[in-house]
């Protein structure tokens, strides 16, 4: 047995999930609205029309429409968008909203996991203190707040009252820069407000599972091994502690891809950050179902594929789990 | 008895665990020695306070614990010692194996790996040869110096134990404290592990002390035994003597349930359970089970009888003594 | 207990919400944008309504999306997880399947794209959160339904004979009431958020007010430009106490009405 084969079965199965649910979006967008109107409406150029139908067979049956949808997929061809009056869909999403989202994202989550685990460690190594008990009041809190309204407060606070942070856009318009530098540290400063946004969201929920699960793990036998052994407290905490509480952690970063959705349209609609969150709220917005539905397949894929990821990392960390 | 002899001097030692509504007093004013190069024995059933015992004189009790008395190893009071100085003491000099190797080792990492950790948090020597230490250490334990890449969960509880004697063994420590080493082992694997513990302390010529609740066991691995009873060392005395003729009811009752064993006589446990240690208790802690109890036990603690080298915390030390118990149990 | 205070609170306020604050006293305004004072403890908004008075007024609109969509979470949770636990076999399997597949499928852009295509109305929000936030609950009453399902008295009910529907009525149900109270609950909190948090994209009908609604208008025009942190964080400070509340009645009521709990119980929580 071993990791590849582990690896490859979990790939198998994440392909089959990825082929249904695009194939339930396909059928939800085709049965609840009109399986023409999806593909064809306000805002395309002329002629455009002409083009979709043939393409997509939208005068055909379903199952038809079906096959060809696959057809166009494989050939990146996801229809035109219709607030982009005709742009393929696939140029609007990428390449920058798709990696202005995945920047956001992948810096916010970063910072919350950097921020929440090693306290969430210390926490259950010390459980029951004032230290505990304050974050983990904390925690509480925070999770129970709405993503936007955290948002909001977060833009207000930085924002309007201290003035650190832009209020909104992802550059500042109508500016040219002079350099690659100056760009980039203009956009970092944009970045700034909406990545603290989704690190403070996060804190929470990661907080709280990784404590719980570090706690039971200094309750058990090898650590008092490794203690007498006179193992210094950095290395049994950080070492040992991470290594074995980390699991059920990893198994929620999994699960929170979906939350990180959630996080995404909201956050970047109070930050008018350009990414696919906005873009989802933008096509909302204009009914611009093309958009819609490659932003839905889009996510998709990246919480499959971050699901199989976590599964892999899963695996590499806990040896016993691959022996099933 | 020249001083230098003795390793491990225990005066007095108390350890009380405090939670938020009882003081529990495991240990009570235990005095003991060990001298260099001997084995001596804890025996006693679940609760009398033996692994507390071994927890203390290692140092690793919980916060809650409360620490009376002193514990002197070559002279210095280790129960005093601050943390680091401790953390020297620890492993170089004063190591333990313990029981329940299920858990006693990371299950995320590989067995060798682990044992280099240990010794890396000891001496900065290079990881390279603390790796080659680990695989004679191996070799030294009986497994075979590939296991080193092993995971705790591959491996056999026998392999596991052995995996936690190489690695109390890897800083030479002069005193091995070995807490129930072989509970949950098969038999076979039982004795294998027994014999190794005693060649290893050969070997490096070390002092040990042996935690079991099994009489036989201890009377096989050891010098010395020293019965213990809720949190009392109620008889010591030299292996074979104790067993052979003790002169405490609790040991007298201990060794008939080995008596049963052998000549297949009806077993007669130990009837009543130990007293609740978190309530002073007066006279004699075993007066309660013990057949041999008048009015004078329960109200006054019975002192520790001297008798030709040995000792017995009972009124009535000479007399059991005098008893024809006569088992002539000899070790082979 | 706190949270059976603070859940009546805003019940009574939902009931009675619009009659305490009349249409008309919504629609008045005043100055735009003004910050609390004695005549408005909340502020005003973009156009001048007083805040305290549109918040009142909205929580009908409010916990009544919250309180259906969470029934009706609850009901496709318990038929799904009921049915799954209790039947077994190739149809467990096949709920379980699907249940993963709604799992994995990012609930909020579904919910989005399901009230975009169906329409901005407040039956489409209930139905769209509804849809999409089953799963957890089925996944619960499965696992419960497993557990009871070995248990001996349901074994002896089956052997004499009993009919399934019968089981489910007298013996399943009736050991999970505590869960499903307490679950309902926790449904009712999350469509809550979910509610504001579409509306507040203005994704449903937005010419009613609702807690979401009041913060769709305050970002639209532009509160946090403007500094007017009334009109954001007091629509956000009701959500969160109705949250907390119904959170905190939720568990305690679990706690308190579980069959196993408390004298004799046989299983520790």
């Amino acid at each position: 047995m071993g990791l590849a084969a582990y690896a490859a079965r979990r790939a198998l199965s994440s392909l089959i999930l990825f082929f249904v649910s695009v194939s339930v979006a396909f059928f939800i967008f085709r049965l609840l609205g009109n399986p023409v109107a999806i593909m064809v409406g306000p805002g395309l150029p002329p002629g455009a029309a002409q083009v979709l139908t043939a393409e997509f067979g939208l005068n055909k049956p379903l199952w038809l429409q079906f096959v060809l949808f696959w057809r166009n997929f494989f050939h990146g061809n996801l229809g035109d968008s219709f607030v982009y009056t005709g742009t393929p869909v696939l140029q609007v999403i990428f390449p920058t909203r798709f990696i202005n989202t995945v920047v956001l994202m992948g810096s916010g989550m970063l910072l919350s996991y950097l921020v929440s685990i090693p306290l969430g460690l210390v926490a259950g190594r010390r459980y029951g203190s004032m230290l505990d008990k304050g974050f983990s009041g904390l925690s509480v809190v925070l999770i129970s707040l709405p993503a936007f309204w955290l948002a909001l407060i977060i833009l207000l606070v930085l924002g309007f009252y201290l003035g650190w942070i832009p209020l909104g856009g992802t550059v500042t318009l109508n500016r040219t820069f002079s350099s690659w530098w100056s760009y980039a540290a203009n956009y970092i400063h944009h970045l700034v407000g909406p990545m603290i946004s989704i690190a403070v969201f996060f804190f929470g929920s990661n907080f709280l599972i990784t404590r719980a699960s570090s706690a039971n793990v200094f309750r058990e036998n090898f650590i008092r091994t490794f203690e007498a052994a006179g193992v210094g407290e950095g290395t049994i905490v950080f070492r040992h502690g991470l290594r074995n509480a980390i699991l059920p952690e990893l198994s929620f970063m999994a699960v929170q891809m979906s939350f990180l959705v959630a996080g995404a349209i909201f956050t970047e609609s109070v930050f008018s950050w350009d990414g696919m969150g906005s873009l989802i709220y933008l096509a909302v917005q204009n009914s611009d179902y093309p958009v819609l539905q490659a932003a839905f397949i889009f996510i998709a894929i990246v919480v499959i594929a971050s699901n199989y990821i976590a599964d892999l990392l899963y695996a590499l960390i806990d040896p016993r789990v691959r022996y099933d | 008895m020249n001083g230098s002899d003795v390793l491990l001097d225990v005066r007095g030692l108390s350890v009380v665990y405090k939670s938020f509504d009882a003081r529990i007093r495991a240990v009570d004013h235990v005095d003991l020695t060990l001298k260099r190069g001997e084995t001596l024995a804890l025996v006693g059933e679940s609760g009398c306070g033996k692994s507390t015992l071994g927890n203390a004189i290692i140092g690793i009790l919980p916060p809650n614990a409360e620490v009376s008395g002193e514990i002197l190893f070559e002279g210095v009071n280790i129960a005093a010692l601050p943390r680091k100085q401790l953390r020297r003491i620890r492993w170089e000099k004063i190591a333990m194996v313990f029981q329940n190797a299920q858990n006693s080792l990371d299950p995320t990492l590989r067995v060798g790996d682990q044992l280099v950790e240990v010794m890396l948090a000891h001496a900065a020597i290079p990881r390279a040869e603390a790796q080659r230490k680990v695989k004679e250490l191996f070799s030294l334990v009986g497994l075979p110096s590939e296991y080193h890449r092993s995971y705790p969960h591959e491996l056999s509880g026998g392999s596991r134990q052995r995996v936690i004697i190489a690695m109390a063994l890897s800083l030479n420590p002069q005193l091995l404290i070995a807490d129930e080493p072989t509970t949950g082992l098969d038999v076979s694997v039982q004795l294998q592990i027994l014999n190794l513990l005693k060649d290893v302390k050969r070997r490096f010529q070390m002092s040990m002390i042996f935690i079991t609740h099994d009489i036989a066991v201890a009377n096989y691995v050891s010098d010395r035994i020293a019965v213990m009873y809720a949190g009392q060392i109620v008889e010591s005395a030299p292996s074979e003597e104790l067993l052979t003729k003790p002169l405490h009811p609790y040991t007298i009752a201990l060794t008939e349930s080995l008596l049963s064993l052998d000549r297949r006589v009806k077993k007669q446990p130990i009837a009543g359970f130990p007293p609740d240690l978190s309530k002073a208790i007066a006279g004699c802690r075993f007066a309660e089970r013990c057949r041999f109890a008048v009015d004078e036990c329960r109200r006054v603690e019975p002192p520790m009888v001297d008798i030709d080298g040995r000792v017995s915390k009972c009124f009535f030390a000479k007399q059991m003594g005098d008893r024809v118990v006569g088992y002539d149990y000899r070790r082979d | 207990m706190a949270g059976l205070i603070g859940t009546l609170f805003f019940s009574i306020l939902a009931i009675f919400g619009p009659l305490i604050v009349g249409q008309q006293q919504i629609l008045t305004t005043y100055t735009p944008f003004s910050p609390p004072s004695l005549a408005h403890p909340f502020g005003t908004d973009y156009a001048g309504h007083d805040i305290l008075s549109l918040l009142i007024y909205g929580t009908q609109r409010s916990v009544l999306i919250g309180f259906l969509a969470g029934l009706f979470t609850m009901i496709i949770g318990i038929l799904v997880g009921l049915v799954a636990g209790y039947l077994g076999g190739v149809l467990e399997e096949l709920l379980m399947r699907v249940t993963d597949l709604f799992i994995i499928m990012p609930s909020i852009v579904l919910a989005i794209i399901l009230v975009s295509l169906l329409g901005p109305s407040d039956y489409n929000i209930i139905l769209a959160i509804s849809l999409t936030s089953w799963m957890s609950v089925a996944r619960i009453i499965r696992s419960d339904t497993l557990t009871l399902k070995s248990r001996t008295f349901v074994e002896a009910a089956r052997i004499s004979g009993a009919r399934t529907f019968y089981i489910l009525r007298r013996h399943i149900l009736p050991n999970e009431v505590h869960m499903i109270t307490s679950n309902t609950l926790l449904a009712v909190a999350g469509a809550v958020v979910i509610e504001a948090g579409l509306n507040f994209l203005g994704i449903g009908n937005v010419s009613q007010v609702s807690w979401g609604i009041v913060l769709y208008q305050a970002e639209l025009n532009g509160a946090v430009v403007t500094g007017a942190w009334w009109d954001i964080v007091f629509p956000g400070l009701f959500i969160i106490l109705f949250v907390l509340s119904v959170s905190l009645l939720g568990r305690g009521l679990e706690r308190l009405l579980d069959p196993r709990g408390g004298v004799g119980g046989v299983r520790a929580r």
